[in-house]
């Protein structure tokens, strides 16, 4: 990690939510990547934790200038105080006004009231303006509810928001912020704050995965569930709304986006990259069998029992295939044994195999498929990784996958069919001819649309022209189709 | 009647708008709408199943997480369709929801095992199996996995049987997974251990004529049929009703 900024390089504020560095996962791994390949720009870290002292999980590149962390379940142990409090708290009930009318709210007004470290938890409650905000907002949206459960619910959502916005971050030239949420909202304070361009990037769609982990939680229901699931859309509809590039991974995200009010002359797709160096390997089949393999943690959401009912189809009709499915398998322990049990009941112990973690490199070279039946994913990189090693694919159609196998219904198949998956394979296996034009094919779709360094050069370029834009943000600097 | 509660919940953006009939009728009653908006909104039912399909009413019943085994299967077989619906959000919110059940009973099972690792309750294990029951009867589209499902169930019954006697409630309940898994011999056999020992049981009578039937065996079927109208007087209700079912309302 460099000592200090050197003030002709580009500083880039990249701010993150739960991932980098303290958390492994492919956001993580995006912006490690990043900030590894970019070596002339200098990079700070603005990370939003749930708890403090977190322990770095990745070795941080000798451009990383600074790394700050806000914890949310922390209350701050300095508050200053703020001459505007009045006005701050009449714009934030103006914000509701519009937000109950359903326009998409703006923050200015609330954050050019509201300065760095000064933090509004108790204002919020103890202040007269305060307190009538959230006896309206009850008497206008749960007047059913005891107003104890409502006072709570409000207080626990904004407060998590109070402490993004008193939070102060690095100085930068830019503010990129790898999702919308509570790192987007600080991202979005910075810019106005400090009058610097925001860069907003989105793997998956932020307000989307919230929304489905609250449906699924037992602890949040009824209006509480609402509640939250409406105030992430307000936080992403504003992100978007403000930001000055917008970048998604693939054209039905960015679509999405726009829905939500970000301006399309602002968006432009990046996709994910691969090293196809690493993944550009010779082949070397196996002498018996028919090698089907799925690379991910066996985790519910990767749907690994209907791989295993895919791997019995398709053993009823190939009996010499071998099934591997390589990933770790501590994650969700139950998950994993109620699979090793279907294995074990569907009598293909010798055929399916739990690798653990593995160099997929080893498994390219010799799988005749790789496969993902996975409910959620956004653009999965196993499946570039695959194409560069020269294996074809069969997944559900989520996410990107679509697109990246062609729309090719031989291939594709809705979540949870095993029976549509089982007959992809089985094509595989009996059109050899055509599994090896489809290999040169994949491979020149990966070295054409999906390398890495393409990404990085497109980043490059993007913090370029944001930081030439200095402290004027005004018109999108780099947009496109991919 | 006037409409004023019809256009209190189409057209208000700025108070309070109730979601089910439920909260209307709260609302209603605590003076904070007219007694129309509650008639609107209890008169609003539609079918769960009827297209184009209502997400945010099965949201509403998969909120509840005591739902019985007919509603996780309607839901489940309208989840099903939705998995190839051309939008892609509910596409991915039907996978989600089918794997959110099951985790429900994932977690169940993992609960009762966890509680028959500490105080080896026989009940404990009844109520593994009817769990994996269920689930193999929620996963009837997936021929591989309810196979699954159901032989886990059976191994439980079997463990259950070793330790404490089955009564007819339990023989029915094995005899059920054993026609789930086609083990019809066995599912046969048990049947004719449970008539000699409850005398020519109606229900049991009335498995074995399922049983015969699922075997192709309908003479047998036939022969049973007409035991079972002999006795027609002494017949329990739901014998009576599956009678009356299989026979289209002839008694």
């Amino acid at each position: 990690m460099r000592n200090s900024v050197d003030s002709k390089r580009l500083s880039v504020c990249i701010v993150l939510e739960g991932s980098y560095p303290f958390i492994t996962g492919g956001v993580s791994a995006w912006v490690h990547d990043l900030i590894l390949n970019l070596p002339n720009i200098d990079f700070s870290l603005f990370t939003i934790s749930p708890e403090v002292d977190q322990e770095l999980r990745y070795e941080l590149p000798e451009n990383v200038t600074e790394v700050r962390d806000v914890v949310l379940s922390s209350s701050p142990d300095h508050i200053r105080r703020n001459p505007s409090k009045k006005k701050l708290l009449r714009s934030i009930e103006a914000l509701h006004t519009r937000m109950l009318s359903g326009s998409i709210g703006d923050i200015d007004d609330v954050v050019s009231f509201h300065p760095e470290g000064y933090f509004m938890h108790s204002d919020s409650v103890r202040s007269k303006e305060g307190w009538r905000l959230i006896t309206d907002t009850n008497v206008k949206r749960n007047p059913l509810y005891p107003f104890t459960d409502y006072y709570w619910a409000w207080k626990s959502a904004h407060d998590l928001l109070f402490s993004v916005l008193g939070s102060t971050p690095p100085d930068a030239d830019i503010y990129h912020a790898v999702s919308t949420g509570f790192a987007g909202i600080a991202a979005l304070a910075a810019k106005l704050r400090h009058g610097k361009p925001l860069l907003l990037t989105e793997h998956g769609l932020y307000h989307k995965e919230r929304e489905m982990e609250i449906r699924k939680s037992k602890l949040i229901k009824g209006y509480q569930r609402d509640m939250w699931i409406s105030m992430y859309n307000m936080l992403s509809k504003i992100c978007y709304r403000n930001a000055d590039v917008i970048t998604a991974l693939f054209e039905e995200n960015r679509r999405k986006q726009h829905e939500l009010g970000a301006s399309a002359d602002k968006t432009v797709v990046v996709p994910n990259g691969i090293d196809v160096e690493r993944f550009t390997m010779e082949r070397k089949p196996r002498e018996s069998g028919f090698h089907i393999g799925l690379v991910g943690r066996v985790v519910p959401i990767k749907d690994i029992k209907t791989f295993i009912a895919t791997a019995k189809i398709v053993l009823d009709e190939i009996p010499e295939a071998e099934f591997h499915c390589i990933g770790p398998t501590d994650e969700d322990f139950a998950y994993f044994e109620d699979c090793k049990l279907l294995v074990q009941s569907m009598k293909i112990e010798d055929r399916f195999h739990f690798t653990g973690r593995q160099n997929v490199l080893e498994y390219y070279a010799f799988l005749d498929v790789v496969m993902l039946t996975s409910v959620r994913e956004a653009q999965p990189l196993v499946i570039l990784e695959a194409y560069c090693a020269g294996v074809p694919f069969v997944a559900t159609r989520v996410g990107n996958i679509p697109e990246l196998l062609d729309y090719d219904d031989r291939f594709l198949a809705p979540s949870k069919d095993a029976a549509k998956l089982a007959d992809g394979v089985i094509y595989l296996h009996d059109h050899p001819k055509e599994v090896d034009e489809m290999r040169i094919r994949n491979r020149r779709k990966v070295l054409n649309l999906y390398n890495k360094e393409e990404l990085h050069q497109k980043f490059r370029d993007i913090y370029q022209d944001l930081g030439n834009l200095g402290g004027t943000p005004a018109d999108p600097v780099h947009t496109g189709e991919h | 009647m006037s409409d004023s509660g019809y256009d209190y919940l189409k057209k208000s953006q700025q108070l309070y708008v109730p979601i089910t009939a439920r909260a209307a009728l709260r609302a209603v009653e605590t003076g904070l709408l007219p007694n129309d908006a509650f008639i609107f909104k209890a008169n609003s039912v539609r079918p769960l199943f009827e297209e184009p399909i209502d997400v945010m009413s099965i949201e509403q019943i998969l909120a509840r997480e005591d739902s019985d085994i007919a509603t996780n299967q309607l839901l489940i077989r309208i989840l099903e369709q939705l998995l190839s619906n051309r939008d892609s959000e509910t596409a991915l919110f039907a996978a989600e929801s089918i794997n959110a059940i099951e985790n429900r009973y994932n977690a169940k099972i993992e609960a009762l095992r966890k509680a028959y690792a500490s105080d080896e309750n026989p009940a404990t294990l009844k109520l593994i199996a009817e769990q994996f029951y269920e689930l193999g009867l929620l996963n009837e589209s997936r021929l591989a996995i309810k196979k699954f499902y159901l032989a886990e169930s059976y191994s439980y019954m079997k463990e259950y049987g070793q330790v404490a006697e089955y009564s007819k409630e339990d023989i029915i309940f094995v005899v059920r997974v054993m026609i789930g898994l086609k083990a019809l011999t066995p599912a046969r056999n048990l049947l004719a251990q449970a008539l000699e020992r409850y005398s020519e049981d109606a229900e049991f009578l009335l498995l074995v004529a399922e049983v015969e039937y699922t075997k192709g065996n309908f003479s047998r079927v036939f022969s049973l049929i007409g035991k079972l109208k002999e006795k027609w007087k002494t017949l329990p209700d739901n014998v009576r009703d599956t009678f009356r079912h299989w026979m289209s309302d002839e008694e």
